[in-house]
């Protein structure tokens, strides 16, 4: 029989330098490994992007291009005109349009708009995304914080009445899906006590710029689909919380330095950094998905972000713009997961062990 | 010295919905922990083993009776008394796996009360070094192993030294082992209950082990006392080996019984009981509690409670009406097999 490969422990007894090397270096790897996998995602994704498309009933590549020479465009322009937005023209063979469509993604060119004639892809993606960024970043770190402190607390007071009430809360807000929160927030705060203006990210009569005025403005915007944002994912953070700090209070060694007579904070901080490991994962997949997570909060207050670059695109048939966005919301899911991956290892010993 | 008189303590008792059944843990407990001597708590699962080690440790109230801690009665202690006290008297737990901190190397676990402990005695940074590094060598560990690394790295059985090296870290004067070895690797476990013994005769802690194994009681404390816990209820009582050779009660007797027997090397026992019924918790027998499941019970078991009275030896108690000296453990064969 083959002997069982020896524990972790065993095998990198070597001290100092030598087994540090050795760790880095198997660090570094997974890194490697790590990256490669991610690259092969996108290139998977970009791949089905291309080919779905393609497939999409009345070929919009083809419908463009004679869209093009209906409007009396000699075919050689239409062609060039049809190759800078799509990337691909369907005169040529299936391979040779997809062969040119990967070559100018890897050049960063998604095309240019259809519905914003002449605008490329990618200046309309990224003009968008610091919107979605500013407004679903703070919605998740918002949510975070109340929903991690809620939960704890929730935990910790699970016989008494606040408890109960904290659980109940974060059940009932898990409950409300996010375009219901968003329409009762507008409903509430800007037509029954208009405290929060309603609809577009700044009032256009400031100046955007470094003044207080529209700074002062883009935050009183923001008010309302932040929380509308916060409210629906705080139940989902509270109620994992709860059961986490719950699995840890059970554990011997928060009993074992309760007896040791370790000071309440020294506990209490035990017990946070174990309850909080498994939802660290999600946060950071989360952060991730908020590039594309918030269309209806950003329909319902005229916010200009993804969301609502996707549901415009869509409406308008704008297939160059569709894709891009597809295409910037998986690589960021794809890039949060790789970095929720790496600094995992970095706060789980149990993790970084795996290494060597 | 840690006493208890007359424990007693009933748990309130949840699920089923019609109402709610108390459940007595303890039954007026009587329990003598010398300075430096060793108590053994034998019973099935839920006879109160658990529960009075929890109350030994200060983690559990207790409804009635006394704990008397060097003669100090705990429930009058002022809270900083009471931490201080209890604080000598320190719990190893069952499971290794969850009694260390996963995201702590054991330096780190090591520190967090030595250090506490530095700044109570005026000591000096270097000295909670040393002091980690000598405790884990008192527990057979190699400190320059052991420091660096996280408890995963470690197997089962390093691990539950380490919670022992951790107890000692407080200086305590007693240790309540709560089935510290029934999930540790069986080629490991004389290894820990070693630890156990070597730290009484050499450090002169006392030791509230609490196990289903008898053996291994015996071997951590063969000078020491053997309690058999019955729903709550001392059913005998008395120096182990006295006990084990000499049972009297029958539910010690079905205890005994039931260990296994090597065939080949050993004979079972001529006396040997059957093994109990399962227990029913629902029925609660108006006499002797053990009753409906004994296998010698009469008809004036049901009648009354027995008391915990002499068995004839000294030290020697059982709370038995028909006691009966039975010879259950196994006997060494004496054949030429065993010559051979």
């Amino acid at each position: 029989m083959v002997p069982a490969s020896p524990p972790i422990a065993a095998q990198s007894t070597g001290r100092g330098a030598g087994a540090r090397r050795r760790r880095l270096k198997g660090v570094a790897r997974r890194l490697g490994a790590r990256i490669v996998a991610a690259l092969v995602m996108i290139w998977a994704v970009a791949t089905l992007t291309f080919f779905l498309v393609h497939a999409l009933p009345g070929n919009p590549v083809q419908v463009q291009y004679e869209t093009l020479i209906s409007h009396g465009v000699p075919p050689a322009q239409a062609l060039k005109e049809t190759r800078i937005i799509y990337g691909f023209v369907s005169h040529e063979p299936v391979v040779s349009q997809y062969g040119s469509y990967l070559w100018q993604l890897i050049h960063l060119n998604l095309g240019k708009s259809i519905s914003y004639s002449g605008v490329s892809v990618s200046h309309l993606v990224l003009s968008a995304a610091p919107w979605t960024v500013i407004l679903v970043l703070s919605g998740v770190l918002v949510s975070f914080l109340l929903g991690v402190l809620a939960g704890a607390v929730a935990a910790v007071r699970r016989t008494s009445k606040l408890g109960d009430l904290l659980s109940v809360s974060g059940s009932l807000l898990h409950g409300i899906p996010q375009f219901v929160m968003a329409v009762l927030l507008a409903y509430v705060f800007t037509t029954l006590l208009p405290v929060f203006p309603f609809g577009a990210p700044y009032n256009i009569t400031v100046t955007p710029g470094w003044n207080l005025g529209y700074i002062g403005s883009l935050v009183t915007h923001a008010v309302l689909p932040v929380f509308a944002y916060a409210l629906s994912s705080y139940g989902g953070w509270m109620l994992s919380m709860k059961s986490s700090v719950v699995s840890v209070l059970g554990d011997d060694f928060v009993l074992a330095a309760e007896l040791r007579g370790l000071k309440p904070l020294t506990q209490l901080r035990y017990v946070a950094r174990n309850a909080l490991l498994p939802l660290f994962t999600v946060l950071a997949l989360s952060i991730g998905f908020m590039f594309g997570g918030s269309i209806f909060i950003e329909d319902v207050f005229d916010y200009p972000g993804l969301g609502h670059l996707l549901l415009a695109s869509i409406s308008a048939r704008d297939y160059p713009l569709m894709s891009g966005t597809f295409l910037l919301i998986t690589v960021a899911v794809i890039l949060s997961n790789l970095l929720a991956d790496l600094l995992y290892t970095l706060i789980d010993p149990r993790v970084r062990g795996q290494a060597s | 010295m840690i006493e208890v008189r007359g424990l007693s303590k009933t748990f309130a008792g949840r699920g089923g919905l019609l109402g709610h059944r108390a459940v007595p843990a303890l039954r007026e407990v009587d329990l003598r922990l010398a300075s430096g001597g060793a108590v053994s708590v034998i019973g099935e699962s839920g006879c109160g083993k658990t529960t009075l080690g929890r109350i030994l440790c200060g983690l559990e109230s207790y409804d009635s009776g006394s704990l008397l801690i060097e003669g100090r009665e705990a429930k009058q202690m002022s809270l900083a008394e009471r931490r201080e006290r209890f604080q000598r008297i320190q719990l190893i737990h069952q499971d290794p796996y969850s009694a260390l901190n996963p995201t702590r190397t054991v330096r780190q676990t090591m520190l967090a009360s030595l250090r506490l402990r530095a700044s109570a005695t005026n000591r000096s940074k270097a000295w909670t070094e040393r002091r980690a590094a000598e405790l884990l060598e008192l527990v057979g560990l190699d400190p320059s192993y052991c420091l660096p690394r996280y408890p995963h790295m470690l197997s089962g059985g390093m691990r539950q030294r380490v919670v022992i090296a951790r107890a000692l870290t407080v200086d305590p004067e007693a240790l309540v082992a709560d089935e510290a070895v029934a999930m540790i690797d069986v080629s490991l476990r004389l290894g820990i209950l070693g630890i156990l013994r070597r730290l009484r005769a050499d450090l002169g802690l006392s030791l509230l082990f609490i196990t289903h194994d008898v053996a291994a009681a015996r071997y951590v404390g063969e000078d020491g006392q053997l309690y058999v816990l019955y729903r709550g209820q001392v059913v005998e009582q008395g120096p182990v080996d006295e006990i084990v050779q000499r049972p009297t009660h029958p539910y010690t007797q079905c205890l005994l019984s039931a260990i296994p027997v090597m065939r080949g090397l050993e004979r079972p026992g001529p006396d040997r009981l059957v093994p109990l019924r399962p227990l029913d918790d629902n029925v609660e027998p108006p006499g002797c509690l053990l009753a409906d499941r004994c296998p010698q019970a009469q008809d004036d078991c049901l009648l009354g409670r027995p008391p915990l009275l002499p068995a004839g030896a000294a030290g020697h108690l059982h709370a038995c009406l028909h006691p009966e000296a039975r010879s259950v453990v196994a006997i060494p064969e004496q054949t030429a097999s065993s010559g051979r």
